[in-house]
């Protein structure tokens, strides 16, 4: 049949241009009405690198003094000025160095010891960083995912600085209090756990520091707020945390040997 | 009607399909969209981790309240008293001692309460400066052979008092009251109580060649012979109520014209001693059931070594193990519910750790790894067994769950020669927190006790006899 019919197409034509308008018109309405966000294909991907557990220390470490923690400022401690320009920041170091109340006097030899592990540490750190900083964005967060053992670690979702900046100072926040959190021995098989919310400012001044959930044991709470208190001074949040900050705070959930 | 070519019907067409299904495509991403930018509910930190770390304890002097405070006896009491409690405390492992130097308050003119309460009451602040956790204030009177000792223990952060107990006694009990008072402390803080009131039976050398069996305190005081059999007495055990202890010794048999390995049994209470089982080779490594009213031991009458479940009164013999032929089936230990024995065997080549129920069947074999794994004994838990497993030629003590997962090693100590000690025998303290040994570390055979973490140490006998096969009793209290 050489010859199409055209009584039989053009039927055919407007019931397809009619299909295709009300198509369009219909989709184009609802894209009006519920915007899609655009494709964002950095997200797209998540790796988590896992390693092996540690081997655990078959007999713990020398007893640690609490003037570990209360060691007097080093020079690194001016580092913790943040910077004015917001950019990617040189954190917050999640080793404390700062002043803070006189210890016991019979602690010097452990304070001693404990100054040249927090200055080991801080020489880590100042390495880690300045190798941070040479790598791409997506390097740096590749490198602090690695966990260990049965632990899943956050993961990375890159989506702009606003993100970086966000994570990096509650991971900051995290290790930070981890790092000065001493709950007494006779407590380590007593299974508790509490929940505080902390409150900064702008500036990193603290807003409130309050239990919301008791251990229902007193010694165990209170070694929660002795953790913030030496935490302190907190670094000023970036500015996409000040008002969760400042208004509800952050709630820390502290227990130990609990599943992450 | 052909004001359409076919081409240009084709062409519009499939623009009109390419801008509806890009726009389709639009609307599919919308779905998988994920709240990517920081949540306004608020942030969130759960930390899992967490350093432990000792809590520091300060203890002044107790203070003897009386009239004439210059009576050395006196004082004597309140020196044994301190030095008990301090020395228990120190012992849990969750105490370190704040310096009496670094004390800053006068604490012989300083009231046993604060200041609040009392006119030289003691200041908070002034512990606090010093970083004391928990203040004890104790104070006690003398009136006769009676001693009363009051005491509080005070939580300096929050300022309360968490434990204010008075105790009442004779003169020649102070130990008995502080280890009491010790034991009290713990279970406020802890809830459970220790173990400080706890008692220790071993064998030790009296003369060449001889052994026998004695009782002492936890810390090595009021050391008392049990037994006098001028021979060997050994591998003494306390029965799961502190009532009586079963012991073996070598006893001359004379219608045999020999010596044979026998079982007794002492009563604590009443001093009786009864001889149990006398079958002829090895009654030994014995150990009581839960219920009192069984012994478990090796029995090699039949041939080879193996275990038995005894009456008490050593009538009733039930056969647990059965070879396997040649095999040594020894130093048996029943878990503290009574379901499952714990024994060593070199059934498999190497003497190794077992477990079995307590019928005899469904044995297990729970240590793969080392040379000779022996004498195995359960935790208070039943969760986890203690045993002595030898490494490069020389013992330590390791523990592990019941399945045999998570061994850990407690002990590692070093002669004074350099060479590697031996550090055999364990047993469970009757709280779990300790595990009590016999190390040669020192050149002679002493008791020792560490914490199940490994961590602390501490040496219990201070003298040249040779201790063996200790065993720790149950609570008493």
């Amino acid at each position: 049949m050489a010859r199409i019919e055209s009584a039989d197409f053009k039927p055919a034509l407007i019931t397809s241009a009619i299909v295709h308008v009300v198509l369009i018109f219909f989709l184009t309405v609802r894209a009006y009405f519920f915007p899609s966000e655009p494709l964002r294909l950095e997200s797209a991907i998540r790796v988590d690198i896992v390693g092996l557990p540690e081997k655990a220390a078959a007999l713990p470490p020398p007893i640690e003094q609490p003037a570990a923690t209360e060691a007097p400022p080093s020079a690194a401690a001016s580092k913790e000025l943040p910077p004015v320009v917001k950019e990617i920041p040189k954190a917050a170091e999640p080793v404390v160095l700062k002043p803070t109340k006189p210890d016991p006097k019979q602690q010097k030899k452990n304070q001693d010891a404990a100054l040249k592990r927090l200055e080991a540490m801080a020489r880590l750190d100042r390495l880690a960083r300045s190798e941070a900083a040479n790598k791409a964005l997506n390097d740096a967060k590749a490198a602090q995912a690695v966990v260990r053992g049965n632990q899943l670690s956050k993961g990375n979702s890159l989506s702009g600085l606003t993100r970086l900046d966000h994570a990096k100072y509650l991971d900051d926040l995290e290790a930070r209090i981890k790092n000065q959190w001493r709950p007494p021995k006779f407590l380590a098989n007593a299974k508790l756990r509490v929940k505080v919310v902390l409150m900064i400012d702008k500036t990193g001044a603290v807003l409130k520091k309050q239990i919301v959930q008791s251990s229902g044991n007193n010694v165990f709470d209170e070694s929660a707020l002795s953790a913030l208190e030496r935490s302190m001074p907190f670094a000023p949040p970036p500015e996409s945390l000040h008002g969760i900050l400042a208004n509800q705070g952050v709630e820390l959930d502290l227990e130990p040997n609990g599943f992450r | 009607m052909s004001y359409v070519t076919p081409l240009a019907k084709l062409l519009v067409s499939s623009f009109v399909l390419a801008l509806s299904s890009a726009l389709f495509f639009s609307f599919e991403t919308r779905a998988q969209e994920s709240t990517a930018a920081p949540s306004t509910s608020g942030a969130y930190i759960r930390i899992t981790d967490a350093n432990f770390k000792k809590s520091l304890m300060a203890v002044p002097p107790f203070q003897f309240q009386g009239v004439s405070g210059t009576n050395p006896a006196h004082l004597r009491i309140g020196k044994d008293l301190f030095d008990v409690f301090r020395n228990d405390m120190e012992t849990s492992g969750y105490f370190e001692f704040i310096k009496a130097a670094a004390f800053v308050e006068n604490v012989a003119k300083m009231g046993l309460k604060p200041a609040g309460e009392e006119a030289d009451g003691f200041k908070y602040e002034s512990w606090k400066q010093i970083g004391t956790e928990f203040l004890v204030r104790v104070g006690y009177r003398v009136t006769g052979d009676n001693v009363t000792v009051d005491t509080y223990t005070y939580y300096v952060a929050q300022a309360k008092l968490v434990l204010g107990k008075t105790y009442k006694g004779k003169t020649s009990e102070v130990r008995t009251i502080a280890h009491t008072f010790a034991n009290d402390v713990l279970k406020e803080l802890t809830g459970r109580r220790g173990m400080f009131l706890s008692r220790i039976v071993t064998s030790r050398s009296t003369r060449p060649n001889q052994k026998e069996i004695f009782v002492m305190d936890w810390d090595g005081a009021n050391a008392q012979q049990v037994s006098t059999h001028k021979s060997i007495a050994q591998s003494p055990s306390w029965s799961f109520d502190g009532k009586m202890i079963a012991y073996s010794a070598f006893a001359y048999h004379a219608n045999e014209k020999r010596r044979n390995l026998d079982l007794f049994t002492y009563d604590t209470g009443t001093g009786r001693r009864f001889l149990v089982s006398y079958r002829k080779g090895i009654n030994s490594g014995s150990t009581f059931t839960p219920s009192n009213r069984h012994i478990l031991l090796t029995i090699s009458n039949s041939g080879n070594p193996d275990l038995y479940k005894m009456s008490l009164d050593g009538k009733t013999l039930e056969r647990i193990t059965n070879g396997p032929r040649g095999a040594l089936n020894v130093e048996p230990s029943v878990s503290p519910d009574g379901s499952k024995i714990a024994f060593s065997s070199d059934r498999n080549g190497r003497p190794h750790i077992f477990t079995m129920n307590s019928d005899g069947t469904g044995v297990k074999q729970i240590t793969i790894a080392g040379e000779y794994n022996s004498s195995p004994r359960w935790s208070p838990d039943g969760k986890r067994i203690v045993f002595a497993g030898s490494d490069k030629g020389h013992f330590d003590i390791f523990t592990v769950n019941a399945d045999g997962s998570d061994m850990i090693r407690l002990t590692s100590a070093k002669k004074p020669n350099g060479k590697r000690a031996d550090n055999e025998d364990p047993s469970y303290s009757p709280d779990g927190r300790n595990v009590l040994f016999v190390s040669n570390r020192t050149g002679a055979n002493q008791l020792y006790i560490v914490t199940t973490d490994g961590e602390t140490e501490k040496r219990i006998t201070f003298d040249s006899h040779q201790y063996f096969k200790p065993h720790w009793s149950p609570a008493f209290d």
